[in-house]
């Protein structure tokens, strides 16, 4: 549709029409009100506003709110002392979120409707107040209604989290000193709980990558994954379809014109196993050949190559150490994965190497590696590095731990993560991951190396106890991380499979700072205050050309549309997923017309649900519970400012169409 | 319209009124039958009506969002505040059976197994069983919750199939905790928020006998006490609580909670109109026979095990290995040492061995009890083998026990553990004890194991003569069999009434009939592990004779 724009309004065709209607809005339809605009008549309509809503008694609803909240809390049912703030938390900032974004509906969509209906509009609308005026000073008024519940309720959630922190704490010193009433696997988080307590605000350090080797690298270039595809080597390519000719449909089918070549540099060596666990006396005393199985995958992960559509199903030997590994993709296969296309620009894919037997361990070198194509030459390099990760399971990459495997590490490797300066002989991290599979009798535990690469210090082992999903707090000396650059070795000497997770998810984070929970608090409830300041722009345009009641209805479909949206059609793209449907669902024997239908049929369906998510506000950008309740400092640039941004990116076009419907309403004679 | 206002307003309140004052008369009509006993805390304990009024019939959609919600998380191992929100159902949803039913095992089954350490899930199973005791105490004497805790008694802590570790750890764990604790102070407090349950409650004092407010009948129950439900927490234990008996020194075995859970719902079963909600009554009826019988082999394991520790040898894994461990040692045979440890092994051992006789023999009399009601009768076919089962196990114990006791006798314990002049008599008891059990074993594997056409072939029935027995066997069998068969007229239906000095012979010929012919035997497995407790009663009595 937006083909014929310039490529800025193509990209942005939403930011373009706000930044519309607000010009014309403002600078054209309402130039005379903007330059005629007076705070004090806004700020009089707001107190009129807020005045209105308390002789309604807004504010009473609050004690019943604190009511029901520590009713709810009373049925709360927590593992440990920790959860029980997050769960309390969680219900006081849910439901003061809820009461505040109710009520600005309900008083901000009837506000209007009734003034006018009323005949009360009259002894505004002649009065020197401009419609800009009553617009913006209803808003302003509701927006102050907001402000003193959520004031109230954030006193409130202040006061009675305090309450539980000290409560809880006593309680679990209480537990402490119990002789035999504490596991020794969560002692160390007990004793965290005791000495920090339970109201955080924690800056958060993340790790820049995670890599699981088959034993600790030595040097930059040592790095191997093990075999009994336990391991897997990552990398990613740009490939440019435009330098890739296209296939001709009538050439021999041997020709490679369309496809590309793969060149795969793997290294392998022999590994030995531990006196613990050797080799079974019926193996064969001569080793297997080694073999890789890979697979190229486009962005969405949505097209597969593999080497079974290369007609190697048990995977590709590989050839002498040194050697290159060349495979051809046909132009058949590379088709699926870049769909050929006169204007499509660069699309990322990406390489998994997988290796078979366990009798040696593999590594792939970058010099080398690329993709090429055959007819011009021209070679593709991979644009990151590559990842050495281990197989995926149910909480992350899998490390093996124990007598079969007892010198699998995994590394996160921290970079530019230097703590707020403080003379605290020691740093605290966080350690929250996965067991999925433990021997019998086994206790599951982890032990870390913390390496200061730029001091090269190496901080004494520390080993802990872990738990699925339960957080584990340890002190680590400060000399080993203040550099901000460190390296933390991660093993477990359990016969377990830990999983780990990297990312926003990390399941090690380094604790920068523990900042004023009060001042997180604030900004939780800044977020809530943001997000009922948009649903009262909204309520409030609804009801400028809306009864009352549909007028509430609206508001509640815009608010609620981006994600209703979001869960009929779950997707990035709209392309590709009509045809994706037709071959899961529809039978086999389908005619092409029936298919072709079906598969357009959904990707209109698709568009159309993607353009309506577009234009309405996306409401989980107002995430105020998430963070605080998990103990994390909100993030400003991470939090706020997108919730800022959809606030008033909705609002101010919203704010002036509703000055401009109010501007030539009827509303007096 | 504000008359009007009003008017609706008040007719509101009045409406809002009388509905609570309904729900006071039902629920009191309700309490007259089956009274609910306090609760901790009247915030904690509010009940569904309470609850459905705050929500003002939002309890649907909010019910809704709570399953998939818990699903989801479960699915995604992500556990947090799941156990808020499983109690949220239980409390939106009082009415359903089957919502109670599938969250104790969703906890006790789903949950634990995502723990990694074996002290969490020991808690989450526990946490499984608290669910079913918040249900009850809203719903006293509810049958198809009573049954589930039944079962996580049974396959969660007493029995849990394909890992004996886990097994080793929760037995010898919940029975520890059924004993007074030792030093943990009572700081620990059900209901304060973060409590968690780590373990479980105790039962017994400090003597070993349960505590009096479990065996005490609540008032809701007191219809019911006539025809044998008392109500009382652990009603059914009461039978092993007497000095007699010897209470229960060493805690109390999860199957033994199980069975009593069992019992409660099969007897409520009998007595009053309730039904489990999908399992069918002869299940539910046979239940209690059935965890007995499990919770004597589980203490004769036990027994067999410290019997083994007080003579020194070392443990294998299986229990079946544990059979020839100690059978060849005399009377005389030396325990490890004198030291008190051994003679408390050996004082346990003994109480143990004891105590699976009169397990074994109180699973007998409940299987025998279950086929004389016309549920059991339906299916008598199916319980004839376990009845005799434990019978044969009743005699092999029975012996064992004065086996052991000969040994103690025989010892230089000072003081004895038992008394030097019962030698004798423990030793004639022994060996009277023993040569039942061998007849009972080899009863059984002729009665129940033995395959159809071979006990037809080798049993000498009404068409018996020589020369067919000479046709099918060949001559050097038949000679073999001949002698003592000649006269005898029985097959598997009466084999009871034969003379049990023939099923020695009997077991033999078709034994060497099988390996002549290299036949393939269904319940060879069956049949090896009797002939393991014939073999070491066998032994044991060639000591006693």
């Amino acid at each position: 549709m937006f083909a014929y724009f310039p490529d800025f309004i193509a990209n942005n065709p939403g930011l373009f029409l706000a930044a519309a209607i607000v010009l014309i809005g403002l600078f054209g339809l309402g130039l005379k009100d903007l330059l005629r605009l007076s705070p004090t008549r806004l700020w009089a309509v707001s107190t009129i506003a807020l005045q209105q809503s308390f002789r309604r008694r807004v504010l009473w609803i609050t004690p019943l709110l604190i009511l029901g909240i520590v009713t709810v809390c009373q049925l709360q049912k927590s593992f440990d002392a920790q959860d029980v703030i997050r769960q309390t938390t969680m219900v006081c900032l849910f439901a003061s979120g809820l009461l505040v974004t109710l009520l600005t509906i309900i008083l901000a969509a009837t506000n209007l409707p009734r003034e006018i209906e009323n005949r009360v509009i009259y002894t505004i609308a002649t009065k020197p107040v401009t419609r800009l005026e009553i617009v913006l000073g209803k808003i302003v008024g509701f927006a102050r209604v907001s402000f003193w519940i959520l004031f109230i309720m954030g006193l409130f959630t202040y006061g009675y989290l305090h309450l539980r922190n000290y409560t809880l704490r006593n309680y679990v010193s209480a537990q402490l000193a119990a002789p035999g009433a504490v596991d020794d696997s969560i002692r160390p988080t007990l004793e965290y709980y005791r000495e920090h307590g339970l109201l955080h605000a924690r800056d958060l350090g993340l790790p820049d990558s995670l890599n699981l080797y088959s034993h600790l690298p030595t040097s930059p270039t040592d790095r191997w994954i093990p075999g009994l595809l336990e391991g897997e080597m990552l990398v990613r390519f740009t490939i440019d379809p435009l330098r890739i000719p296209r296939a001709d449909p009538a050439a021999d089918p041997a020709s490679t014109r369309g496809g590309v070549f793969l060149h795969l540099p793997i290294l392998y060596r022999s590994v030995s196993r531990p006196p613990s666990n050797p080799r079974p006396a019926t193996s064969p005393t001569t080793l297997p050949v080694p073999r890789i199985s890979f697979g190229l995958f486009n962005a969405n992960k949505t097209a597969v190559i593999t080497n079974r559509e290369l007609g190697a199903p048990q995977g590709i030997e590989i050839p002498n150490a040194g050697d290159i590994l060349t495979l051809l993709i046909p132009p058949k296969a590379l088709a699926q994965l870049l769909p050929p296309n006169p204007n499509a620009s660069p699309a990322d894919l990406f390489l998994q190497i997988t290796c078979d037997s366990d009798a040696y361990e593999y590594s792939m070198s970058r010099d080398g590696l690329a993709i090429s194509v055959p007819e011009t030459r021209h070679r593709f390099l991979p644009v990151t590095d590559i990842a050495f990760a281990g197989r995926d399971g149910a909480y992350g990459q899998q490390l093996r731990g124990g007598s079969d495997a007892p010198n699998r590490v995994a590394l996160y490797r921290f970079t530019n993560q230097k703590p707020h300066p403080t003379q605290a002989p020691f740093r605290l991290f966080e350690v929250r991951l996965g067991v999925e599979r433990l021997e019998e009798d086994a206790s599951s535990y982890i032990t870390l190396d913390f390496l200061n690469r730029d001091t090269g210090q190496l901080a004494p082992t520390i080993q802990t106890s872990v738990e699925t999903n339960r957080s584990v707090y340890l002190n680590v000396p400060a000399s080993a991380v203040d550099s901000g650059n460190f390296d933390v070795i991660i093993k477990t000497p359990s016969n377990a499979w830990l999983g780990l997770r990297d990312g926003p998810l990390a399941s090690l984070k380094f604790v920068k700072h523990d900042q004023s929970f009060a001042l997180n608090l604030v900004k939780s409830l800044f977020i809530i205050w943001l997000m009922s300041l948009l649903v009262t722009i909204i309520a409030i345009f609804a009801s400028t050309f809306l009864s009352w009641p549909i007028a509430v209805v609206l508001t509640v479909v815009v608010l609620s549309g981006h994600w209703a949206a979001q869960q009929v059609v779950d997707v990035q793209s709209s392309t590709g997923i009509g045809r994706q449907i037709v071959n899961d669902l529809m039978p086999r024997d389908i005619d092409p017309a029936s298919a072709r239908a079906v598969s357009s049929s959904v990707d209109a369906l698709v568009y159309t649900l993607n353009s309506v998510a577009a234009i309405l506000p996306d409401i989980s950008q107002f995430s105020a519970i998430q963070e605080i309740q998990q103990g994390i400092a909100i993030s400003p640039a991470v939090v706020i400012f997108p919730a800022l941004q959809v606030t008033f990116g909705f609002g101010l076009p919203l704010l002036v169409l509703a000055y401009a419907f109010l501007k030539y309403k009827e509303v007096a004679p | 319209m504000n008359r009007r206002r009003s008017t609706l307003s008040i007719l509101l309140i009045i409406s809002l009124l009388a509905t609570a004052a309904m729900s006071v008369l039902v629920q009191d009509r309700h309490d007259a039958l089956l009274p609910r006993p306090r609760v901790a805390s009247r915030l904690s304990g509010l009940d569904s009506f309470a609850i459905g009024l705050l929500l003002g019939g939002l309890r649907g959609p909010l019910v809704m969002v709570l399953w998939a919600s818990s699903e989801n998380q479960k699915i995604n191992k992500d556990l947090e505040d799941i156990d808020t929100k499983i109690d949220l159902i239980r409390r939106l949803q009082p009415e359903f059976d089957s919502v109670h039913i599938f969250q104790m095992w969703n906890k006790a089954y789903n949950l634990s197994v995502m723990m990694a350490n074996i002290q969490n899930k020991y808690a989450a199973i526990l946490d499984g069983l608290d669910y079913g005791r918040s249900v009850l105490e809203q719903r006293a004497d509810n049958l198809s919750v009573l049954y589930q805790m039944g079962e996580i008694y049974f396959n969660k802590l007493g029995n849990p199939v394909g890992n004996p570790a886990d097994k080793r750890y929760y037995n010898a764990r919940l029975a520890a905790e059924t004993l007074p604790p030792l030093n943990v102070a009572s700081k620990l407090q059900k209901g304060q928020p973060g409590w968690r349950r780590t373990r479980h409650d105790t039962l017994l004092d400090s003597n070993g006998f349960i505590l009096p407010a479990l065996l005490a009948p609540p008032s809701q129950a007191a219809a019911l006490a006539p025809l044998g439900y008392t109500g009382a927490e652990l009603q059914f234990l009461d039978v092993y609580n007497t000095p007699q008996a010897g209470a229960f020194p060493y805690g109390v075995h999860p199957i033994a909670l199980a069975y009593n859970y069992y019992k409660r719902a099969a007897v409520l079963q009998s007595i009053t109109a309730q039904q489990h909600v999908t399992i069918g009554e002869g299940a539910v009826a046979s239940r209690p026979a059935v965890a007995l019988k499990y919770w004597a082999d589980n203490m004769w394991e036990h027994a067999r095990r410290l019997e083994a520790q007080t003579l020194g040898k070392n443990l294998p894994e299986e229990k079946l290995d544990l059979e020839p461990l100690t059978a060849s040692l005399p009377i005389n045979a030396h325990f490890l040492d004198l030291s008190q440890n051994t003679r408390n092994l050996l004082q346990e051992a003994l109480f143990t061995y004891r105590r699976a006789t009169d397990v074994a023999k109180h699973a007998e009399t409940e299987y025998r009890q279950h086929i004389a009601t016309s549920r059991g009768a339906e299916n008598a076919d199916l319980y004839f083998s376990q009845i005799d089962s434990a019978a044969a196990l009743v005699e092999l114990l029975a012996a064992d026990t004065d086996y052991l006791a000969a040994m103690a006798a025989s010892s230089a314990f000072n003081p004895p553990l038992v008394p030097t002049a019962q030698i004798d008599s423990r030793r004639r008891s022994a060996a009277q004890h023993y040569r039942k059990a061998i007849d009972l074993y080899y009863f059984l594997i002729l009665k129940y194991y033995t395959e159809d056409d071979l006990a037809t072939l080798i049993y000498p029935s009404d068409d018996y003569n020589f020369t067919t027995l000479e046709h099918y066997l060949g001559s050097n069998l038949a000679a073999r069999v001949y002698p003592w068969a000649i006269g005898q007229k029985f097959d598997k239906a009466n084999i009871r009434n034969a003379d049990p000095a023939l099923f020695p012979k009997l077991h033999a010929a078709v034994t060497a009939h099988v390996t002549a012919k290299k036949l393939f035997r269904e319940n060879a497995e069956d049949i090896a592990e009797y002939e393991t407790y014939i073999h070491r009663a066998t032994q044991r009595l060639a000591h006693l004779q």
